[in-house]
């Protein structure tokens, strides 16, 4: 079920509720028998796939502990490649043989393959890189295997994170789940506190922008520069609002629940340079990609041109990692060609932070056309066309309605958006959550009901899912 | 805890407390119930409800007249009501019955019409998941209560969403008669609407061969829907609109044919065994007078869209057939 549904707000009370009434003993299974429930409201036959990838993890990790020599490693390979093979037929097995088959017209050569055409499960993505990572490191011994299925199970299941992240790890988050709760109210409000931002994230803001993202994208050929410059900088924040709001939402949810994971977001389009973006931005993936890859490559332990080489393939992956479509792979390289760029050639500190700050914001908002569009021709068309058109000045096409909001609609986006970034801006100067805890509780009570009228009656009704849930 | 739980509820209530200090956003009410409302106020005696087989229009056509502004046109001292919407079915109707019923007190309507299209019974249309109206559904029911203070909440938390959902309908059985041959994804698929001569057999398939059981949820709703006007003493009259059956028989044979007499005799005998009468247009119209292969937008879709002859001739045959008529 998604977080901004009626369901969800019946459900996550009730499984709070008596995730406190019950012993610590049984607290486990109640919270993997919510978290199955959660998954089974999206496609109930899918929980088998996470059934089959828990079964072979665990049992893969309680092998490689007894292991040694070459058999660690193989029986590493073989988890791996288990968990790899599912995330390739549900995710990548169309994109490969429509890849060939391209491939085949060219050489002259006859493939005519299946298409399977399968609904991806949700979330797959996700739990398959937690579920590897637990694998890693219990193979670098970073972590001891867990011993109990039904609580390894939680780990890779657990609710908040189970469809979008963050990814977790082994190590931060299995002690918490072992370790008894205790009803804390000051970390079940900074929960609530958290989920509530997310949730006006998402449906205050983000799928207010997704409306004109969406109608100026689907057929950006109709569209001039101004339009499609304000659509690929509306999803710029569209995308953060989305994603940050999710996670925002999953990391409250775990906290009401006494659980911490980890931080996300942290202000990303305040980044002075890429590397400092992939720093602030989708966290649990980028150090994800950082450790079990980029490392694995060798990291920075190599000479200059491995060294590029190996931060070029992270990034190749981690656009692949998005999704199965040349787009992302494109968008994961150029921020491959970003990345290195700006740590070989571009000196740090010699321009004004807020320069730097437009800069980096620029160069990922180009990129994220490749993310959002719906072909590489379409993309290509956006990017030739930001800068044509401009001669009639801001013409959006209210009139026609052809942007997917009127006019007032449209300036109360741009207004959120700056409340946005006003927010974002006192949050990197002063904890906001902390801000907003140390006031006196009648102001904090209409804050909070403030904010929940608004994301009641401001909210977006158009049903619009939660971006990373395709991943 | 408890003291907790106290402060929780306390904001909860607050909170809900303020939302009904809140104007009624009704202005997102699905337009067709507006329009239903403002119909009742201005006093329609005759309701057309429809698909878009009523309204659907061609460039070659002469004339862009809807079925009940040609029912209005033969009719001018009555006061003709059109409720329709692409991919209306008899779940929706039923759900207008007991809101007509219940609204109008003063039985202003006199009678109703509803088609019957034979393809709302495949999966294409009944599992389809963007056309289960949902949120028309749930809004006639509360429509004159308590909660449509909470309507844009209950909106914004999708409280309208269908219940199902693709893979839902992309998992179901596609039947030929009684055999299944295959899933919804087998033919819903990007290549489904592409020209060929294995599409256009597969559509057919898809939309008209399989068995219609007389227990079928979209017939059940479409007796209730009659029998709820019926009893309330507004006049049900139900047509079974014309499908294209030359293509249908060119494409299939004899036995399209066999199959579709089949289905509307269950449809046909399932209304009849609750005092029911329905005209059955089926096979009255030939492949010209249907406008499927110029609807254009580069699908290719046969449906059972009319041209404009097709249209009047079935206004004739209601104004032949029915009481509409008399006064």
């Amino acid at each position: 079920m998604a977080f901004n549904s009626y369901q969800f707000l019946i459900f996550f009370p009730a499984v709070v509720l008596l995730y406190y009434a019950i012993s610590h003993r049984w607290r486990w299974a109640w919270l993997l028998l919510a978290s199955c429930f959660f998954y089974a409201a999206f496609i109930p036959v899918y929980l088998w796939i996470l059934f089959f990838l828990i079964t072979i993890d665990f049992f893969a990790a309680l092998l490689i502990e007894r292991a040694t020599g070459h058999w660690r490693k193989a029986l590493l390979g073989l988890s791996v490649l288990a968990t790899c093979t599912v995330l390739f037929v549900f995710k990548y097995y169309d994109f490969f043989n429509a890849s060939f088959v391209l491939l085949g017209q060219k050489l002259g050569l006859q493939y005519s393959p299946k298409v399977l055409s399968i609904i991806l499960p949700l979330g797959l993505s996700f739990h398959t890189f937690q579920s590897l990572g637990y694998v890693i490191d219990v193979y670098r011994g970073v972590v001891k295997p867990e011993r109990h299925l039904g609580r390894y199970a939680l780990y890779v299941m657990f609710f908040p994170q189970l469809v979008a992240g963050p990814i977790e790890r082994a190590k931060h988050l299995l002690p918490q789940l072992r370790k008894e709760q205790i009803f804390n109210s000051a970390f079940v409000v900074d929960g609530l506190r958290l989920m509530m931002w997310g949730m006006f994230k998402k449906v205050v803001i983000a799928d207010r922008l997704a409306l004109v993202v969406n109608s100026i994208y689907s057929d950006p050929t109709a569209f001039a520069g101004p339009s499609l410059v304000v659509a690929t900088v509306f999803f710029a924040f569209q995308i953060y609002c989305d994603f940050s709001g999710y996670s925002d939402i999953a990391v409250g949810s775990a906290r009401v629940l006494g659980i911490r994971l980890m931080q996300n977001f942290n202000c990303p389009y305040f980044a002075v340079s890429i590397a400092d973006f992939w720093h602030r931005w989708h966290i649990s993936l980028s150090t994800w990609f950082r450790d079990y890859v980029y490392i694995s490559l060798g990291g920075n332990r190599v000479g200059w041109w491995r060294w590029r080489i190996n931060i070029f393939i992270t990034f190749l992956l981690s656009g692949l990692w998005h999704g199965a479509h040349s787009t992302f792979v494109l968008w994961g390289a150029l921020h491959g060609v970003y990345y290195i760029f700006s740590k070989s050639i571009l000196k740090e500190n010699c321009w004004p932070r807020i320069f730097k700050i437009g800069c980096t914001f620029m160069l990922v908002g180009f990129a994220w056309i490749l993310f959002r569009a719906n072909s590489l021709s379409d993309a290509g068309y956006i990017m030739s066309h930001l800068w044509k058109g401009w001669g009639h000045g801001l013409r959006f096409g209210f009139e026609a309605g052809s942007i997917g909001l009127g006019l007032w609609e449209f300036f109360l986006a741009v207004g959120l958006i700056g409340f946005l970034i006003t927010v974002e801006y006192i949050h990197e100067k002063k904890n906001l959550n902390l801000l907003v805890s140390q006031q006196p509780v009648i102001l904090r009570w209409v804050i909070y009901a403030a904010c929940t009228l608004v994301i009641m009656n401001m909210g977006i009704a158009v049903p619009i899912p939660f971006l990373y849930f395709q991943f | 805890m408890p003291k907790f739980i106290i402060q929780l509820g306390l904001f909860v209530v607050l909170v809900l407390g303020l939302q009904m200090c809140i104007p009624s956003a009704n202005t997102d009410m699905p337009d067709e119930i507006k329009l239903l409302d403002e119909f009742l106020k201005r006093g329609a005696d005759v309701i057309y409800f429809g698909d878009s087989t009523i309204n659907w229009d061609v460039p070659s056509d002469k004339s862009d007249y809807n079925s009940p502004q040609l029912l209005q046109h033969f009719l001018p001292d009555r006061k003709v009501a059109r409720i329709s919407h692409s991919s209306y079915q008899s779940d929706i109707y039923e759900s207008y019955a007991k809101y007509i019923v219940q609204t109008d007190k003063a039985r202003q309507i006199k009678a109703v019409i509803i088609p019957v299209n034979m393809r709302m019974f495949s999966p294409q249309w009944d599992r389809q998941p963007g056309w289960q109206f949902e949120k028309e559904k749930i809004t006639l029911r509360i429509k004159d209560t308590l909660a449509m203070k909470f309507y844009k909440p209950l909106e914004v938390f999708k409280f309208f969403e269908p219940r199902l959902n693709r893979f839902d309908y992309e998992n179901t059985d596609v039947r030929d008669t009684d055999q299944v041959m295959g899933k919804v994804r087998d033919f819903d698929n990007p290549s489904y609407r592409n020209f060929s001569e294995e599409n256009l057999k597969n559509i057919i398939r898809f939309h008209y061969m399989g068995a219609v059981p007389p227990d079928h949820r979209r017939l059940k709703a479409l007796i209730n829907a009659a029998r709820i006007f019926q009893l309330a003493g507004i006049e049900p009259i139900l047509y079974i609109t014309p499908l294209d059956w030359e293509t249908m028989t060119k494409v299939l044979g004899k036995r399209a044919i066999q199959q579709l007499i089949s289905n509307t005799t269950v449809v046909t005998k399932a209304l009849a065994e609750n005092n029911l009468a329905v005209l059955d247009l089926s096979l009255s119209l030939h492949h010209s007078e249907f406008s499927w292969e110029e609807d254009g937008h580069g699908t290719y879709f046969p449906n059972e869209h009319l041209r404009i002859k097709g249209r009047i001739f079935v206004i004739a045959k209601l104004l032949k057939h029915t009481t509409l008529n008399e006064k």
